[in-house]
């Protein structure tokens, strides 16, 4: 103990707490480079990732031989040259007259109807066609889902997929071995229908099929028999990640079957994964694709995640490769009689980890701290500014002080404004503006309110540091608790909003500190993020945001809102302090 | 000489001794058969009913009856081992089963599969005959008082869990229930007035338990088969293969076991045994041609031609619609003779729900075929030989149209778990009256663990019928009996009376909680979930309360919170830590001072002996 005592004794004695205190903001941007170095850096180097196994025993891939192949080949053609024909038709008719197919390979069909009010794609009337198999030896408590969209999220007819689900579901109602009911879902879209009925399938629809446990969709849009590779897609909403063990056995299946595979659209089979860079590229889509989930058109497994289903997309891509359209029918086979195969739920390996090659993975022990550090970094800013106040100073204690109070209450006014900012995209939808001016309203407000707002209100130094500590403070918190849920997104909004930690208002150069504030500001920080990504003005985002969080239940509007805009407007107040003005006021 | 004589004498001797033995050996076979003729009523009958869309209903029933004793001895049979008793093929299993736990009637009823009744109908036996997946057992005991009932109740699902393959003992006072509303369930199944006479103080009770999704597996087959006097050798029941039962779609066991006395305390056991199950007839034919789930070969493709038909492309047609099979090649054999126990009835074979203008069936006997008109066939051949029973069609669409529709269920009922959160949850059932004219009215009778923590008082009714207001919806539920769960005690049980509107649908929707059970208490498959057993739902028939319909709905999965199980390692070492740290932290506040820096400044740099000489110094100052 009196080691500690001398050690705490010298730390006082050479000013060292001081010091420390006094270097918070080196610290900080420190910390945020840190992380990024983990990601960026560490992640992919040699030693600090694994190779991805299957973890649960019960899987077995690829133990018995696919099945889906010889006459099947024949079958699943003659099923495309029928659905070829049915482009013409509309929604209802091509729904009834698979359904009727269906029945005679004594599936429970039911059509469930749906009127979508979206803001992107326009109120319209939908309908979901589904077939519920009864497996011969199964209960009926679980289901596996097979699902084909009529049209993909590239608005293509899937005509491939359709057949193979099809076909795929009539040949297993030949075999005895199911354990679990096997459901076709036939959407008109793989976006807000598919979604519509994963929620009213666990609450409303009357025939059911027990608990989901997975969920594939299959898109196969070329009319061709061969395709070039097998794109896997697995990311779901709100961060949520199938467990590593489905995919694993997709991936491991299709490698099995000589396909080429690729994840999350990036041509895996092309890129070595002994490359730095090659992993480098995986992770960042990676963390990108976590990050902004349901603001781009959905693939379809998306629409599952939230209720413990393992969901994830299997995407033909091309039409010219060497693997033909039953060798895409094998992998959903087997990957249907591996889940199959289990006893219980999907629990053996990861939910939550980045893949930096199909076959590499980190778990979320190796990238978390990267995520910590930011909101560590966002805490320290925080403590830093509250020291600057003296309120931490025992002379200066106070039992009612006025500037602190007068903090407290913008940070309320904040919460409420940015509360309201959700509401603000339903006022625009009225006006006579369409999705692009609403856009670039919405961007044009952010400037406005920036370059204005110091001209209203102007506050006293310890105001506005007390505004600028709770600021922080209120951006760790939030990204603390987001962080484990969806580590994509408090990393993204941690390193796009970290700009606004330089901001200092006690320097004469004002608009250098104004450009930061907007550079961090939360909407022109996404639509610039989005136009980067995307190579185009994306205009529309915050209404795809919008509309995604009322359709799909994805988080990031809101999130977005209360969080990083709370913060934004809070500093936007502090903003009007100068030290110039303070003098006079002395 | 003499030697020869003894032995000549001793030859007489053994002579004489085994004509008597013998003679006496023949005597009690004369006098057995004729036991066995005057008092075995062992009947058999098979009915195999063709279902739409080539599924093939088989349904074996067996009646046997005990020879009639006295019942108030029989109380002091364990007692009275000595007892002389004559076997005439009924079980002897069954006596000391009932009598060691006092039970009077126990129904025991094995069920897996999917029923699908919006195709195939009602369930054999006016739904009498089904269960939800898994086992289900109703017991009338004679007891003192509950508790008396329950610990016998304990007596008996050991003893049958040691007779069946199946974890029936898992059936325990926190599964079971005592119906309250026992005529709706058990009329024309028990018969009161034939009941034996009480014991001073008891009284009856009638017990329900099941267990959800019992793994069914062919080794219950086998004791089934043993309480047959035939041994599932000879007759109908040598048939019944466990591999072929239990690869259908639906298969079906059940015991129903009565005790019925006379006025004159005379009584004897009834049991009725009844295998169903059900089998989709061309996958079966196609399993035996290509054991393994392959692509059909070319040459079997059965192609729409009225669409593009080419080399290689098909598109495929439903099934076959002309085909001819033998139940022996669904069933793994032919039938082994008749049962020559009864031979008053002979077994009986009888094809259902076809129509004869497309169907042909006949009998085979040995090599030869005999058809009839009403295809019923009566095993009555003097010799051994081995029957077969051949069926023809050639449009297999064509069926029994009467029969499927007085076959039509009366009711649909599903139920299903709502909402995906790991606290909080719903169960919802809906029923559907699809009769255009009369409305039903139903016992819904229900079950629930108490781990699955329903608010009864959160009741939510709707129908289809919009013009319905609340109260009308309220006054459509006419009688409740609620018996709350006791937590690691009993189970919550409902028996609501609910009137269903003609050709409407009626929804009820309870709030669910789900609590954290104790670390020992989940199963070793705890991420599995946990089964719910199926709800029973009668509907009762206004003029003849024996033509009650029984409906069981599915069985349900719950998935309760489930720990991680490696955790209690992390809890350990944290809690562990936490208790050092605060330990640690008292520890010091109450054993050392509490000084300044400047303090402890001086403390640090003068060392324990400094100290003590500084000490000393100071006393010799003083």
């Amino acid at each position: 103990m009196s080691l500690l005592i001398k050690f705490i004794n010298r730390a006082v004695d050479s000013g060292l707490i001081i010091k420390l205190l006094k270097k918070l903001p080196f610290i900080s941007r420190l910390l945020v480079v840190a992380a990024i170095a983990l990601i960026f850096g560490y992640l992919p180097l040699d030693g600090s990732f694994r190779r991805t196994y299957i973890s649960e025993n019960a899987l077995m891939p690829n133990q018995a031989y696919s099945q889906f192949r010889e006459t099947e080949w024949n079958i699943v053609r003659g099923f495309r040259n029928e659905i070829k024909d049915l482009k013409v038709w509309n929604i209802d008719i091509r729904n009834k007259i698979v359904s009727n197919w269906l029945q005679d390979y004594s599936l429970e069909t039911s059509i469930y109807k749906t009127n979508i009010i979206s803001d992107v794609s326009g109120d319209h009337n939908s309908e979901v066609l589904y077939g519920i198999l009864n497996g011969q030896r199964c209960d009926g408590t679980e289901a596996m889902v097979i699902c084909a969209p009529w049209f993909n999220s590239e608005m293509e007819y899937n005509v491939g997929g359709v057949s193979v689900a099809i076909a795929l579901t009539r040949f297993f109602t030949n075999w005895p071995i199911w354990s679990k009911n096997i459901i076709l879902v036939i959407p008109e879209t793989p976006g807000v229908d598919l979604r519509k009925w994963v929620e009213s399938y666990h609450n409303e629809l009357k025939l059911t099929g027990g608990t989901i446990e997975s969920a594939m969709v299959l898109d196969y849009p070329s009319e061709s028999d061969s395709f070039d590779y097998l794109d896997v897609e697995y990311i779901g909403l709100n961060g949520a990640l199938p467990n590593l063990d489905l995919v694993n056995t997709a991936l491991h299946i299709a490698e099995n079957e000589g396909i080429k595979i690729s994840i999350n659209g990036m041509k895996s089979f092309e890129k070595d994964q002994n490359n730095f860079k090659n992993r480098l590229h995986h992770i960042s889509n990676g963390i990108q694709k976590m990050a902004m989930a349901g603001l781009y058109p959905l693939k379809g497994h998306e629409a599952f995640s939230g209720w413990r289903i393992q969901a994830i997309t299997l995407k033909a891509v091309g039409n010219s490769g060497n693997h033909d359209i039953t060798t895409f029918g094998r992998v959903p086979e087997a990957v249907t009689r591996s889940v199959n195969n289990l006893l219980e739920k999907f629990h053996q390996s990861f939910f939550f980890y980045l893949l930096l090659s199909p076959k590499l993975f980190v778990s979320i022990a190796s990238y978390l701290p990267a995520a910590i550090l930011v909101t560590v970094a966002f805490a320290g800013m925080s403590i830093d500014s509250l020291t600057k106040t003296n309120i931490l100073k025992n002379d200066a204690v106070e039992t009612f002080d006025f500037e602190i109070i007068v903090a407290l209450v913008f940070y309320l006014i904040s919460i409420a404004l940015s509360l309201s900012y959700s509401k603000i995209i339903n006022l625009l939808r009225n006006k006579n503006l369409n999705f692009d001016q609403q856009g670039k309203f919405l961007l044009i407000i952010q400037v406005f309110f920036l370059f204005t707002s110091y001209m209203i209100y102007k506050p006293t130094k310890k105001t506005y540091h007390m505004l600028k500590s709770i600021a922080f403070m209120h951006l760790s918190l939030v990204l603390t608790l987001l962080l484990a849920l969806n580590f994509g997104l408090a990393f993204i909004m941690g390193v796009l909003a970290f700009p606004m930690t330089f901001i200092d208002f006690e320097k004469e150069n004002k608009t250098k500190q104004r450009l930061l504030l907007l550079v961090s500001n939360p909407f022109i920080a996404i639509f610039c993020m989005c136009s980067w990504i995307e190579d185009k003005w994306t205009w529309t985002i915050f209404n795809v945001m919008s509309s995604s969080w009322e359709n799909l239940g994805c988080w990031t509007w809101p999130i977005v809102c209360c969080s990083w805009l709370t913060t934004w407007i809070l500093l936007v107040i502090a903003s009007g302090y100068s030290p110039s003005n303070e003098k006079k006021r002395m | 000489m003499r030697g020869s004589f003894l032995f000549s004498v001793l030859a007489f001797l053994l002579c004489l001794f085994s004509y008597f033995d013998f003679s006496s050996a023949v005597a009690n076979l004369v006098t057995n058969v004729e036991n066995l003729r005057s008092s075995s009523n062992f009947e058999e009958s098979l009915e195999l009913k063709i279902l739409p869309t080539d599924y093939l209903l088989s349904s074996f029933n067996f009646k046997l009856q005990s020879d009639a004793f006295d019942f108030n001895s029989s109380r002091n049979l364990i007692i009275d081992s000595f007892s002389y008793r004559n076997h005439n093929g009924f079980s002897k299993k069954i006596e000391p089963l009932l009598n060691s736990a006092n039970v009077k009637n126990l129904f025991l009823k094995f069920a897996r599969g999917h029923w699908d009744y919006s195709k195939w109908g009602k369930t054999p036996k006016n739904g009498w005959s089904s269960a939800g997946s898994g086992v289900e057992i109703w017991a009338l005991i004679e007891a003192n008082n509950k508790s008396d009932a329950i610990d016998n109740w304990g007596i008996l699902v050991s003893q049958l869990s040691g007779m069946f393959c199946s974890s029936v003992n898992f059936i325990n006072a926190e599964k079971i229930t005592f119906p309250h509303n026992v005529s709706s369930y058990m009329d024309g199944k028990i018969n009161v007035k034939a009941l034996p006479k009480l014991q001073d103080g008891n009284s009856y009770f009638l017990l329900r338990g099941s267990l959800a999704n019992e793994p069914i597996c062919t080794e219950n087959l086998s004791p089934i088969l043993r309480f047959l006097p035939t041994n599932g050798k000879v007759g109908l029941s040598s048939l019944l293969d466990g591999h072929k039962i239990f690869d259908s779609y639906w298969s079906y066991m059940s015991i129903d076991l009565s005790t019925i006395c006379d006025d004159f305390s005379m009584c004897h056991y009834d049991m009725e045994i009844d295998i169903h199950f059900v089998v989709n007839i061309q996958k079966s034919l196609a399993r035996n041609r290509r054991p393994s789930p392959r692509a059909t070969p070319v040459e079997e493709l059965q192609c729409d031609t009225s669409k593009k038909f080419t080399e290689w492309e098909c598109f495929p047609l439903p099934t076959k619609k002309e085909y001819s099979f033998l139940i022996s090649d669904i069933f793994g054999s032919t039938i082994n003779d008749r049962s020559r126990l009864n031979l008053v009835r002979n077994s009986k074979i009888k094809v259902l729900g076809i129509d004869n203008e497309y169907w042909n069936t006949a009998v085979k006997i040995g090599e030869e075929m005999f058809a009839t008109d009403n295809h019923e066939y009566e095993l009555n051949e003097q010799q051994p030989c081995q029957y077969d029973i051949y069926i023809f069609t050639n449009d297999n669409s064509k069926l029994d149209t009467r029969l499927i529709e007085s076959n039509k269920p009366p009711l649909y009922v599903s139920r299903t778990l709502t909402g995906n959160s790991q606290d909080k949850g719903g169960i919802r059932v809906i029923f559907t009256n699809p009769s255009k004219t009369q409305d039903a009215i139903i016992k819904y009778y229900e079950t629930l663990p108490w781990f699955m923590r329903v608010y009864v008082s959160s009741l939510k009714i709707s129908s289809s019928d919009i013009s319905l207001s609340n109260e009308d919806l309220e006054s459509l539920i006419n009688d409740k009996y609620v018996s709350l769960s006791d937590i690691r005690g009993k189970p919550l049980h409902l028996e609501y009376t609910i009137t269903v509107p003609k050709s409407s649908t009626l929804t009820i929707h309870f709030d669910v909680e789900k609590p954290l059970l104790n670390y020992e208490e989940y199963p070793p498959d705890s991420n599995h979930g946990f089964e719910i057993e199926s709800a029973l739902v009668v509907v009762l028939d206004r003029f003849y309360p024996n033509k009650n319909y029984f409906i069981r709905t599915p069985t349900l999965l719950l998935s309760l919170a489930t720990p991680d199980f490696s955790m209690p390692y992390n809890v350990i070492t944290i809690t562990s830590t936490l208790m050092a740290f605060c330990f640690g932290l008292i520890f010091n506040l109450l054993t050392k001072r509490i000084v300044s820096v400047e303090d402890s400044k001086h403390l640090i740099t003068e060392k324990p002996l400094i100290r003590i000489v500084k000490k000393i110094k100071k006393k010799f100052k003083s």
